[in-house]
């Protein structure tokens, strides 16, 4: 019996027939999945067949928050949604923080279900156990910002949060995202897919408590995670004043952020123009998430003498990446600016920069032309062009808008296969901001990540940081990665993505510990009684039956692939020049990681092992 | 004796004579830890103070890379250094 943590409801509205119903959550569901991603998972592999077009009907989005959030614990405020991606074909994650993700707990649910597709745009309502679908023929077609702030005036409740759709999400732009505030569920299209069942906004207000099983408990728990934080030789006061762009730094004297398109990573720096230095003159606040004491998000200002002037944004280190180094930009304002106009129009800042710098080169190499850009040059650095571009693609706009709308692999399928080796992506998802060259465990994780190049499902710390957790590692070595990269997939996993917690916590504070802080915080307020290795046995769980789905939807081990640039081209000057990933490391790699897993050479996982995860 | 590169970033060039990069010659055979001592003799004792908690364990976050690689997934310390190499101190830094 779950005595605490959980709300025991998830809601389940169909968009085709208005048809709205709760089903309670079973205790065996919480045990084998915890929740945020593993119920997610747990629900697509279960109720969407794996072929099923994700900008149909037959698509379900889960929206799901784990036991933690909306407790005292902290740095719990985060919700998955998970959904069949448009973006890639595979299963699709993604995460937000915020305010919204406690008040679907604070509303009474653990999870609500979308399925179907509404004739005409509508918008959810769930105020406690009053849940409406309300039209929204006067918010279609406004931006995210003005969605949320309209919402609240015409519904007179200000306390309502919000998570909705821009342009972006509306145009079906398959790298459109969900806005909650100011955060975002960011990757792989899930904005498309709430677009397509023409639903603009989730509007949540709820008045219920999270129970607490065993105060106690849970109190010592919570105890000496903050003990653990304070600890931490980094969060205080480094991380929480500057935010995820203070490794823009160490990234570049790495050797491995990439730069234009991952043609010269290593040859061209970024720490003198939008290193930590500088953009920290930017940051006029912090701006936290619910319950968090660290207030890692940066609020950065842009003022003087710039075009891009009155810019307000919260670019994480990602976007320092996608509109700079990658698309060879160094005017910091334009990535405080990009920032915010992604926001505003509901599209994701990592795969619009990376697609944007793609087109750099296409441009550059004389695939594509000024006649595509309607008379206007795209080349790497113009910083003018590239904010441009933004808009144009979030609105699907004829010519570039469309042709870039669709993210990497659509743009160079459209343009044919020699453009293939420099699109830069995994399964469509277009690579993070780390050259993956320099950093073999963190690449393997994007090969072989269920949900395509995502460095959040399996962040190598210890290759990036050096953490020597569980061992210390030379990141340029494919021995030992395989097996590595499997504990770090089903850690992250198990301790962030389902219980949910910020993913950072894990790096920065609790990597020794993190898999018995989670079982005792859990245990804490459910009543349940988790030990550490079955808390990283719910890690295994999710990673096989993502795979699982992933393998019905027709993916093999040939998917599990580099962009040839990664493995023909080595890097030629700075902190990791001369490293690549040919194709037989790549193998060796990975014949180690699907042994780790117990799945066969061609990366399915075996009877054996379905058998003893009880999946399948 | 040997020639070197010392690189470090965000605020820990302060104990190493506000030098993000600086060449540094040493005796042949020498290992990291005789790098740090030099620099303490040159700058002070706050660099070896900010990197080692003993004699064969680092602070806390803090990573050593020479020529990319990180010396605590060999010898750490102890790892030897040849003419040209180049050694990367990092401070803690997190978030991504």
């Amino acid at each position: 019996m779950l005595k605490g943590g959980y709300m025991g409801k998830i809601l389940r509205v169909n968009l085709t027939t208005g048809n709205i119903s709760v089903e309670e959550l079973g205790e065996q569901l919480a045990r084998e999945y915890i929740g945020g991603a593993g119920f997610g998972i747990k629900y697509l592999y279960e109720e969407v067949p794996a072929d099923t077009d994700p900008l149909s009907p037959e698509n379900k989005m889960i929206f799901a928050s784990g036991p933690l959030s909306g407790t005292s614990a902290p740095c719990a405020s985060r919700m998955t949604v998970v959904t069949k991606s448009p973006l890639t074909g595979a299963v699709g994650m993604s995460t937000s923080g915020g305010y919204f993700p406690v008040e679907l707990k604070f509303a009474g649910y653990d999870a609500v279900i979308i399925e179907g597709k509404s004739e005409n745009p509508v918008y959810l309502l769930i105020k406690d156990d009053q849940v409406t679908i309300r039209k929204a023929d006067k918010i279609w077609g406004m931006n995210t910002f003005d969605t949320q702030t309209f919402l609240k005036h015409d519904l007179h409740e200000q306390n309502l949060r919000i998570a909705c759709i821009g342009p972006a999400g509306e145009n079906l732009s398959k790298m459109a995202c969900i806005i909650n505030e100011r955060r975002a569920f960011g990757r792989k299209g899930v904005g498309a897919v709430m677009g397509s069942k023409n639903l603009k906004a989730i509007a949540i207000r709820g008045t219920s408590k999270v129970e607490i099983a065993n105060e106690k408990e849970f109190g010592e728990a919570r105890k000496k995670m903050l003990e653990a934080m304070k600890e931490s030789p980094v969060l205080y006061p480094q991380f929480s004043k500057m935010g995820t762009p203070m490794i823009v730094d160490a990234i570049n004297e790495l050797g491995i952020f990439p730069s234009e398109n991952y043609r010269n990573t290593g040859e061209k720096l970024y720490t003198e123009s939008i290193g930590a230095e500088e953009s920290s003159k930017t940051i006029i606040a912090s701006e936290p998430c619910y319950g968090c004491p660290v207030g890692c998000s940066q609020l950065r200002l842009v003022r003087g003498n710039s075009k891009y002037i009155g810019a307000l944004s919260d670019p994480e280190y990602e976007t320092f990446y996608s509109f700079g180094g990658v698309t060879g930009v160094t005017e910091l304002d334009s990535i405080i600016a990009a920032d915010n106009l992604c926001d505003k129009l509901g599209i994701d800042t990592m795969s619009t920069g990376v697609t944007i710098a793609f087109a750099m080169e296409l441009f550059e190499k004389g695939i594509l032309t000024e006649e595509d850009f309607g008379g206007r040059s795209l080349k790497f650095g113009d910083h003018e062009a590239m904010y441009d571009t933004i808009t144009e693609i979030a609105y699907r706009k004829q010519g570039i808008g469309e042709l870039l709308c669709d993210g990497t692999k659509a743009l160079s399928n459209k343009l044919g296969k020699d453009t293939q080796k420099f699109a830069m992506h995994v399964k469509g998802l277009e690579l993070p901001a780390y050259d993956p060259r320099g950093a073999k465990a963190h690449g393997l994780n994007y090969v072989t990540s269920y949900t395509g190049a995502d460095h959040n499902r399996g962040y190598a710390f210890q290759e990036i940081f050096g953490i020597p957790v569980p061992a210390a590692y030379d990141r340029f070595e494919i021995q030992g990665k395989g097996k590595l990269t499997k504990w770090n997939q089903d850690v992250r996993t198990a301790t962030c993505d389902c219980p949910t917690m910020c993913a950072f916590l894990l790096d920065m504070a609790l990597p020794a510990i993190a898999l018995q802080n989670t079982a005792d915080l859990i245990n804490g307020v459910s009543g349940l009684d988790f030990t550490a290795e079955e808390v990283e046995k719910v890690g295994e769980r999710v990673n096989n039956i993502a795979r699982l789905f992933n393998i019905e939807a027709g993916f093999t081990r040939a998917d599990d692939v580099f962009p040839a640039r990664i493995m023909e081209e080595p890097l030629k000057a700075g902190g990791a020049k001369g490293q690549y990933i040919p194709q037989e490391d790549l193998d060796s790699m990975l014949d180690e990681y699907y042994e780790a897993r117990g799945w066969t050479k061609e990366g399915v996982p075996t009877e054996e092992r379905k058998k003893e995860l009880g999946i399948g | 004796m040997i020639n070197i590169t010392v690189r470090t970033i965000f605020g820990m060039d302060r104990a190493v004579g506000s030098k993000k990069v600086q060449r540094l010659t040493i005796d042949d055979g020498s290992r990291v830890k005789d790098v740090i001592e030099k620099l303490s003799l040159l700058y002070g004792d706050e660099i070896r103070d900010a990197i080692m908690e003993s004699s064969n364990k680092p602070k806390q976050g803090i990573s050593i890379l020479v020529n990319g690689r990180n010396i605590f997934a060999y010898e750490g310390f102890a790892y030897e250094l040849n003419d040209n190499d180049e050694m990367l101190i990092l401070p803690p830094v997190g978030g991504g």
